[in-house]
């Protein structure tokens, strides 16, 4: 006789802080469903749309038909910038969009695990971390997931001077590793809105440019890439020194 | 001001009997917890009890239908629980079809005219899950996806739930909690019991928790205490106290042996932890998936007699 398939390993396995990642079974809980909704509206319809004006340059939806898997890269310097970037995707494609977040910050307690599970849908990266947990978690998602828009911010932290610092080398091996093109944005306003340190953003204007998607390189090339393109929306992205010589070259 | 039942003074008293007994019993196993794993053990199993138990005291005194809404939640998590344990939680279809069921159910208790269905509905949800592949035109796995969800449903829908029909009966809202308080009482001192004495293992190849001298003992401490609390229940006479006595003891095990059979066919401990404590949903809703409909129908027969 056959034996029965117990396909549990996706809550039987897997601790619960990671629990709501598809790594065994695609399948939304319920539970996160409700609070993505939730979530949505409150960030959509309320904070961003009267609080926070958030103004999107480019086009999601065309991307979405064309692009499956992607890495969507950003400048950092504020905990304002992953929200920014969902209210920015379209809630329709939100169910396909994961969150990077520190494990440290994003999942140091009951409240903030459940925000950022539900919610988010973040995959939390332990930045102390140096058995490569992290790297499997998110190459696992990349490879074995149909579609996937996963958001990285390759400074690794936030920007104090909201300059943009060069990149941690782990998007360029996430992209090569499992061939999945880099999608660039840049969040304007946000230093401004939610600097580091702030416990709250200021009400005001954010602007999310879509840029190019470039394909997998390695981390020079990719940063290269990056600051020629945001040097043509912000002049004043990088600092002085990095600018003239990106002008220069 | 006091609302809903915390007006009836027995409910306070019992309410307030109850938490002071887990506080002091706590405070002693806490300050005892580092002295042995034995200790340590029922400190994490007390824990989760002296936060939750305030808390179902505040639902359950709540007008109708508040405790009710309770245990159609209780319902739903723990089928959510058993879904997610036997890897069935990804098949939509069952798992919506289970829960539409429970809900179902609890409408069924809240409207009494519709009482005659409630036990027709395992026969008509069996037939609903049984259209599911046709439906969904797919036949792999079928078997084992309308077999799961039947004993869901059955053990956690149909079952349990008798625990909230308690509910719509007049001073049903104590019983509940006297079945619950023996249930829980029985099992522990029988573990405990088992644990530390305990010699000969009645199901050794299910459970180790089940010793005869942990039995005996148990059987014996529970009778006890539904004797010393029999004042929750509406009638005093003796078979009432002596049936939840027995039925919490006897039944209460056998409940908590059936999740053990597929909870080692799974060969899973548990499936994350209820609240704070040890153990999950199932291991606190387990023993009274027997208990509730036989003392409810045990309890409508002395009624009636």
């Amino acid at each position: 006789m056959r034996d029965w398939n117990y396909e549990n390993d996706q809550w039987m396995k897997l601790p619960g802080h990671i629990k709501h990642l598809p790594l065994f079974t695609r399948h939304f809980d319920l539970v996160s469903l409700l609070f993505r909704c939730l979530w949505g509206f409150f960030l959509k319809a309320l904070a961003f749309r009267f609080y926070v004006r958030l103004k999107v340059i480019g086009d999601f939806h065309a991307l979405y038909k064309s692009q499956k898997r992607l890495i969507l890269i950003s400048n950092h310097s504020s905990h304002l910038d992953a929200v920014s970037i969902a209210a920015a995707v379209p809630f329709k494609y939100w169910m396909d969009l994961y969150i990077s977040a520190a494990k440290d910050y994003w999942f140091r307690n009951p409240v903030f695990t459940f925000f950022s599970k539900h919610c988010l849908g973040a995959i939390p990266i332990d930045r102390k971390d140096r058995s490569g947990e992290a790297i499997k978690l998110c190459t696992s998602l990349l490879t074995n997931l149909e579609r996937i828009w996963l958001i990285l911010f390759p400074e690794g932290t936030r920007s104090k001077d909201g300059f943009i610092q060069p990149f941690k080398r782990g998007v360029s091996l996430f992209s090569m590793k499992t061939d999945t093109p880099i999608l660039f944005l840049y969040i304007e306003g946000n230093k401004d809105l939610m600097p580091k340190g702030a416990f709250l953003p200021r009400p005001g204007v954010l602007k999310v440019h879509v840029g190019p998607v470039f394909p997998p390189a390695p981390v020079d090339e990719l940063y290269d890439a990056y600051k020629a393109w945001v040097l043509t929306i912000n002049p004043n992205a990088y600092a002085a020194e990095e600018a003239t010589t990106q002008a220069l070259a | 001001m006091l609302y809903g039942l915390w007006q009836d003074p027995l409910y306070r008293q019992t309410a307030l009997i109850l938490v002071g007994f887990l506080l002091t019993l706590g405070l002693v196993i806490f300050l005892l917890s580092k002295h042995g794993p034995l200790m340590n053990s029922a400190w994490a199993s007390l824990k989760s009890w002296i936060f939750v138990i305030p808390f179902v005291f505040a639902i359950l005194a709540l007008p109708k239908p508040w405790p009710l809404v309770f245990m159609v939640l209780l319902s739903l998590q723990s089928a959510k629980t058993f879904f997610q344990m036997v890897g069935a939680y990804h098949r939509s279809w069952f798992v919506w079809t289970t829960y539409i069921f429970i809900i179902l159910q609890g409408y069924i208790i809240y409207h009494p005219p519709l009482g005659y269905l409630y036990d027709l509905t395992p026969m008509i949800f069996l037939g609903t899950v049984s259209l599911i592949p046709v439906l969904r035109n797919t036949a792999l796995h079928m078997i084992q996806y309308m077999a799961l969800s039947t004993i869901c449903f059955v053990f956690f829908g149909w079952s349990l739930l008798h625990m909230a029909r308690f509910t719509s009966l007049d001073g049903g809202i104590l019983i509940l909690i006297y079945l619950f308080m023996l249930t829980e009482f029985s099992e522990n001192v029988c573990w405990a019991v088992s644990r530390t004495f305990g010699k000969m293992k009645l199901f050794s190849k299910i459970s180790n928790k089940v010793t005869l001298e942990g039995f005996l003992v148990s059987l014996v401490l529970t009778l006890l205490l539904a004797w010393g609390m029999r004042h929750l229940l509406p009638v005093r006479s003796n078979k009432y106290w002596l049936a939840a006595g027995l039925f919490a003891a006897i039944f209460g095990r056998f409940g908590d042996l059936i999740l053990s059979v597929i909870r080692r066919d799974l060969g899973i401990k548990n499936t994350g932890i209820f609240i704070f404590g040890r153990d999950d949903i199932l291991a606190r809703m387990d023993k009274l998936i027997f208990v509730g409909p036989l003392y409810y129908y045990l309890f409508l027969y002395f009624q009636k007699g």
